[in-house]
């Protein structure tokens, strides 16, 4: 019975193999690059879930720590270690396998961490931050959490946009590809196009069991009651700022390792990652997917965000997530698969996470 | 079992409790009493950990636990019914009561053995049985969103979902509020039949009537001060409380 939970997941995965035979049928496996990377947004989206849909906590500064993510490993991948490779601590890095020499562009050879070493700091990192921004912030409620985390993200936005070793306002190009195992790496470019596909879908799919697992556990059932009542789950012996807090931490690795990700794919990552206005996306698209769906926020996350890297909203990208911001506020706070009319149509389609 | 030393507590500025003391035996059902705003539910919030004392102490088992968490609390097997019922209403009547046994269920602590965390599944599936035995409507409707019942059904999911922590001292905040006459009649006949189980009550109400028939000892709580405490018998009598709070001696304002 509890098997159950997890066969959306194989539907899914089959559905993705369908989805790349479609594609090279008709010629158009172009579009899988958007996936691909659709696919990374969508882990921020799946963190976001977990703590806005299930635990009730609103946060607008997801875009932040996307961003920590994504900047750290392209910082750590492209800073030249060179002058410093007789440095004490660089030379331990070295000794223990953790740095790696390449050429960039234009030649020039440079002694930089490895993709692992960088990933491993990036969610460390971000976990850090997020520990310290949560334990102060996460006590707030409501509009005030949410501001809170709003300011968080103009800093980080600030903070990009104004240090050098970030790049400002270029951001930081030239990140090299992320060897896994072998030839798996993550990489941008086209002959690794299908096998980036399936690497980001595999890297989701994981990240849903993950999500599903736990909130199909007692702490999900913890996380339900402190979003419906945070005073009576208090009264009954659940740690409310440790729940709220692990899944603030929990939802800021995802989306690190989302932006961590993608800027190995991408090879870039520039300051409009960590603008407002993504963290604002990332909430529309929790909100359209149905609050506490998982699956629905993971489905809209990839449609929309592809949708938007297509560029079929043109220049009102931004205005459309912003829209769709307001509209599901007014029309359909609980989701959209919880409009009465849309609801049969929903259990169709994907069944509530939780039911 | 518990006894409460010179409590006081408020919110921000306001001075609630003025020094409480009271005590409660095992085994006993000890009702506080009181009008709007005399501190009752103050007082409960306290003991449980929601709100943090000022001064004073709360012993529960011969242990300090005003400076202890809410959860530890309840994990020591005092627990609330707060005010009001809070159950979870989209979470269905099964998922309300498991989350009564919260603190029981195995936390994964690999280098503190000992009983208290071999609570296994079993034991609270045992829990969740005694429950539905006390409230055969809660297993009828297990399944059921818990927001689709009924007041009276509420009041009752609340109780059972506090007793599925296996509390030793139940603290109850006005179950009567809000609910039908008949219902309160029936939630009154549970609360006999768990002192008679054994299960030690702390009643807070503002139902006296109903709260002095089943309780054996009372307090009268007044704007944050005990000003009156015997067994449930004297507290009857008192002319204090029949005309305060029992509605008798009414007498007409030109007399």
């Amino acid at each position: 019975m509890r098997l159950r939970i997890y066969y959306p997941v194989l539907a899914t995965a089959v559905l993705i193999v369908l989805l790349h035979l479609a594609l090279a049928y008709a010629d158009a496996t172009y579009y899988m690059t958007q996936i691909t990377m659709s696919a990374y947004y969508a882990l921020v989206v799946i963190g976001l879930c977990l703590l806005m849909g299930y635990a009730g906590q609103a946060s607008l500064g997801h875009a932040g720590f996307f961003a920590i993510g994504g900047y750290t490993a392209a910082v750590l991948t492209t800073y030249n270690l060179r002058p410093y490779a007789d440095a004490p601590f660089v030379s331990l890095c070295r000794a223990l396998g953790l740095t790696m020499q390449w050429k960039d562009l234009y030649g020039t050879d440079i002694l930089s961490f490895t993709p692992w070493a960088a990933f491993g700091s990036a969610l460390l990192l971000t976990g850090l931050i997020a520990l310290v921004i949560g334990a102060s912030v996460i006590r707030l409620k409501g509009h005030y959490l949410a501001m809170a985390t709003l300011g968080f993200g103009l800093i980080v936005y600030r903070i990009a946009l104004g240090t050098p070793v970030l790049g400002r306002a270029d951001g930081i190009s030239n990140v090299p590809p992320f060897h896994l195992l072998g030839s798996l790496q993550v990489n941008g470019r086209a002959p690794f196009r299908i096998q980036n596909y399936y690497l980001a879908w595999v890297v989701v799919l994981i990240a849903m069991v993950l999500a599903l697992n736990l909130v199909h556990s007692r702490v999900g059932r913890a996380l339900r009651s402190i979003h419906e009542n945070e005073e009576a789950a208090h009264s009954l012996g659940v740690n409310t700022y440790r729940y709220k807090l692990a899944v603030f931490v929990l939802s800021a690795i995802f989306a690190a390792m989302g932006g961590a990700l993608l800027t190995h794919y991408s090879g870039s990552i520039g300051p409009a990652e960590a603008t407002v206005m993504k963290s604002v996306r990332y909430v529309a698209i929790v909100a359209v997917g149905g609050m506490a769906n998982l699956w629905g926020a993971m489905v809209m996350g990839i449609l929309l965000n592809f949708l938007s890297l297509r560029g079929v909203f043109g220049s009102f990208d931004d205005t459309v997530f912003g829209a769709i911001l307001i509209m599901m506020m007014i029309f359909a706070p609980q989701g959209l698969l919880r409009v009465p009319r849309l609801r049969a149509l929903g259990s169709l389609v994907s069944r509530r996470s939780h039911a | 079992m518990l006894k409460i030393l010179n409590l006081e507590a408020g919110y921000g500025e306001l001075r609630v409790l003025k020094g409480i003391s009271l005590h409660v035996a095992p085994g006993e059902v000890v009702t506080v009493i009181g009008a709007n705003g005399a501190g009752k539910t103050t007082l409960l919030k306290t003991m449980a950990g929601i709100l943090k004392a000022r001064c004073g102490e709360v012993e529960f088992d011969k242990r300090r636990i005003h400076n202890e968490p809410a959860e530890r609390i309840v994990a020591r097997g005092c627990c609330l019914v707060p005010e009001g019922r809070h159950i979870f209403s989209t979470l269905t009547v099964k998922e309300n009561l498991l989350l009564g046994s919260y603190c029981r269920a195995r936390t994964f602590r690999p280098w503190r053995k000992g009983p208290d965390h071999a609570d296994n599944e079993q034991s609270i599936e045992s829990t969740l049985e005694q429950v539905y035995e006390l409230f055969g409507i809660l297993k009828e409707r297990s399944g059921q969103l818990a927001g689709t019942l009924s007041g009276g059904q509420q009041q009752m999911l609340a109780i059972g979902r506090a007793l599925m922590s296996r509390p030793r001292l139940l603290m109850m905040d006005e179950p009567s509020l809000g609910v039908a006459p008949l219902v309160v009649k029936e939630i009154y006949k549970t609360i006999v039949n768990l002192k008679r189980r054994g299960l030690t009550i702390l009643l807070v109400e503002q139902n006296a009537r109903a709260a002095l028939a089943v309780a054996d000892r009372g307090y009268v709580l007044e704007t944050g001060q005990i000003v009156l405490q015997g067994t449930a018998r004297q507290l009857c009598d008192s002319p204090e409380v029949q005309r305060a709070y029992l509605g008798k001696e009414y007498r007409s304002i030109d007399e």
